[in-house]
């Protein structure tokens, strides 16, 4: 049986060699046909999976928080204070942890440099808390985070990535304990963590910074509404709890800080509070909802779904048309093979198998072929785009491992092309094996 | 060793009926080398793939080695006769392209399920046989037509089948090749005792073989 195998693939290979045109176009086929739904496939991935350092993307959900006054008066407000952040969630029930950051981009245009006089370098800030780093699973290289103390006590200490680290010192030894200088403001590094890619939005940064420094801006507040800000929270929730329950937890919580507005300030504040699973921060929304159920995600999912299966199928089915022209050209090969004794079952598995290890070719280098095009284009808007960091000063997008890793979408591509050549193939195959031997014999190459 | 009963074959096509073979009644006995004649379409080499099993009758009986083919036969029945029984060589040899002259003629042994070291040890003594052993790695591309048609007489005696149906075996190829190829076959059929029936134009090649019956407009004449 083994050996049976094993010339059918030494006859797949002699068959690749004789016709080297049709199996390059084979292989080839196959291998834009899978590239390019795997393309889709590690995009999706890299938005939805859980990926370094945000390995609990189902527990995290992002708090969006916006005010308005209820007299008529036109305004709208974003974000929450500290204050705000901490009245409404502290001592949650539901919370493993909270944390507050300052998402926007008006503090991109921030240097770094070692010592003054030495090279400067662009970087991207995330003004944030402790809590953060028990969010998203950072690994620090060297150091610790810094702590509520810290912030407590407004100390200019940060956490900078390994890939900056090397920028600013080399292989001078340890960063921990250095100064860098932040728009020339020292600035004492407590930790060095794993660079995150620019791809995890949420959690990715060269810097990060306690929200409490100066220059961040997040003690900024409305005058008429001293929870309203610049912040916005993220929460991870703790396991078994679901985001229904933190909504309804949080509820009493807003009621009784609207009613203190109220009572403090004279004017009727409606607070919309809307808690986001990971995923509508991720994947662009097609039919944008404010349902966050499963069956919003599926909705949502469908039109990259379809792409997938449009770039599959459109090259895979073009393919199809040749493999069943050839598998034609080899009738007369199925007629001496059953003349001398092979059973129809074994011929068809010997189809099977020869296109099998065809396909299987197809599918390693188109693989390999999607993990090329997803880096080539990885520093490119339309890319970026999918993640939502077309704006953002982003110039070298570092992408790891996990994020091409999709074996269930590829399993699913090389089924859809495998069942395709297959088809192609078999068809004519199984009708030569019907017609008696001699008509098969006198089919002309 | 053959027996065809009142076999008949009828080509139909929409608009005409062609009588390939009409009431053939054919005895071949075992060891016999016999030559099948008569002019193009005369119905010599449909003759001889029904005997083979590679095209069914229209009506008739068959009869190999004793066995009864019994229209109802399964594919897998035939298949293990064909492999058992029959070895067959083609006028254009019908070779596959993608496999090399150890892989060709250890075919009919594959499909008997037989393990490869034995496989390989037998295909490696009859392309010896047949005059080939240096020639064991080459695709059929690189042979010339005599040894394509030594390569397709290897395949076809490798699983020792009693019966051997070559089909104008050197219609392919110049006389000098043609009569080695006779010699080969006359000499599978003196020294191994093999039933061997042959289609073919050339008289003198038919006078070498034990008996010759002549066809004519599907009608066995002599």
């Amino acid at each position: 049986m083994m050996s049976r195998f094993l010339i059918y693939i030494r006859q797949a290979m002699a068959l690749m060699k004789e016709d080297k045109l049709f199996s390059c176009i084979y292989v080839a086929g196959t291998a834009v046909a899978i590239a390019s739904a795997m393309v889709v496939a590690i995009i999706l991935n890299i938005q939805l999976a859980d990926i370094y350092p945000e390995t609990n993307r189902e527990r995290i959900l992002h708090m969006k928080s916006s005010f308005y006054k209820e007299d008529g008066n036109v305004g709208r407000w974003y974000g929450m204070s500290p204050k705000g952040v901490e009245e409404l969630f502290g001592n949650l029930e539901c919370a493993e942890a909270v944390s507050a950051s300052k998402d926007d981009n008006l503090i991109y245009d921030i240097k770094a440099c070692a010592e003054l006089g030495k090279q400067e370098v662009t970087i991207f800030p995330k003004f944030t808390d402790d809590a953060f780093f028990r969010i998203y699973s950072f690994e620090f290289v060297e150091g610790k985070p810094f702590s509520k103390e810290n912030m407590e006590h407004d100390d200019y200490c940060i956490v900078i990535t390994d890939a900056l680290a090397k920028k600013m010192w080399g292989d001078e030894g340890e960063a921990v304990g250095r100064s860098l200088l932040l728009n020339y403001l020292p600035y004492r590094v407590v930790g060095v963590v794993k660079e995150a890619s620019p791809l995890m939005r949420a959690s990715s940064a060269d810097v990060y910074l306690p929200y409490t420094v100066k220059d961040s801006n997040a003690q900024y507040n409305n005058p008429d509404n001293p929870y309203s800000g610049a912040m916005e929270v993220r929460v991870l929730l703790k396991r078994g709890c679901t985001r229904q329950m933190l909504v309804d937890e949080l509820e009493p919580h807003r009621n009784r800080i609207l009613s203190e507005l109220k009572s403090t300030t004279g004017i009727e504040f409606r607070w919309d509070i809307v808690a986001k699973p990971y995923w509508a921060d991720s994947i662009i929304p097609f039919f944008p909802t404010n349902d966050y159920s499963t069956g919003s995600l599926l909705l949502n999912l469908l039109l990259p779904a379809l792409s997938m299966l449009l770039f599959l199928l459109l090259p895979a089915i073009n393919l199809s048309g040749m493999v069943s022209n050839r598998m034609e050209s080899r009738v007369a090969e199925m007629g001496i093979r059953k003349a001398f004794g092979a059973k129809k079952r074994v011929l068809l598995n010997q189809v099977i198998q020869e296109n099998l290890v065809l396909t299987l070719v197809g599918g390693i280098v188109g693989y390999a072929l999607s993990f090329a095009v997803v880096k080539a284009i990885s520093n490119t808007p339309m890319f970026l785009t999918f993640f939502q960091r077309d704006n953002d000063p982003v110039d070298n997008v570092s992408m790891q491992f996990g994020m091409f890793f999709t074996p269930t979408m590829f399993l699913i591509a090389f089924v859809c092309c495998a069942v395709l050549n297959l088809m192609a193939a078999l068809i004519p195959a199984w009708t030569s094996l019907k017609r008696p031997i001699v008509e098969s014999l006198n089919q002309k190459k | 060793m053959i027996r065809l009963t009142g076999v008949n074959k009828v080509y139909r096509t929409e608009e005409i009926e062609t009588q390939a073979l009409e009431n053939v009644n054919i005895e071949v006995q075992r060891g016999e080398f016999l030559s099948i004649m008569g002019p193009s379409g005369c119905g010599k080499s449909t003759l001889l793939n029904i005997m083979g099993l590679l095209d069914v009758p229209t009506s008739g009986e068959i009869e190999l080695c004793g066995t009864r083919i019994d229209p109802g036969l399964s594919d897998q029945r035939l298949a293990e006769f064909r492999n058992r029984m029959l070895g067959f060589v083609f006028q254009s040899f019908h070779l596959i392209s993608s496999l090399n002259v150890l892989d060709n003629v250890q075919l009919p042994l594959m499909y008997r399920g037989m393990g490869y070291g034995e496989r390989m040890r037998r295909a490696k003594e009859v392309i010896e046989r047949v005059g080939l052993s240096h020639r064991m790695k080459h695709t059929p591309v690189q042979l010339s037509g005599g040894q394509c048609q030594r390569v397709a007489i290897a395949r076809a005696i490798i699983g020792n089948p009693e019966i051997i149906l070559a089909d104008e075996p050197t219609g392919n190829l110049d006389s000098k090749m043609g009569g080695e190829i006779m010699a080969l076959l006359k000499q599978l059929n003196e020294e191994d005792g093999r039933t061997i029936v042959m289609v073919t134009h050339n008289d003198l090649q038919a006078q070498q073989t034990k008996r010759i019956i002549k066809f004519l407009d599907g009608r066995q004449i002599l």
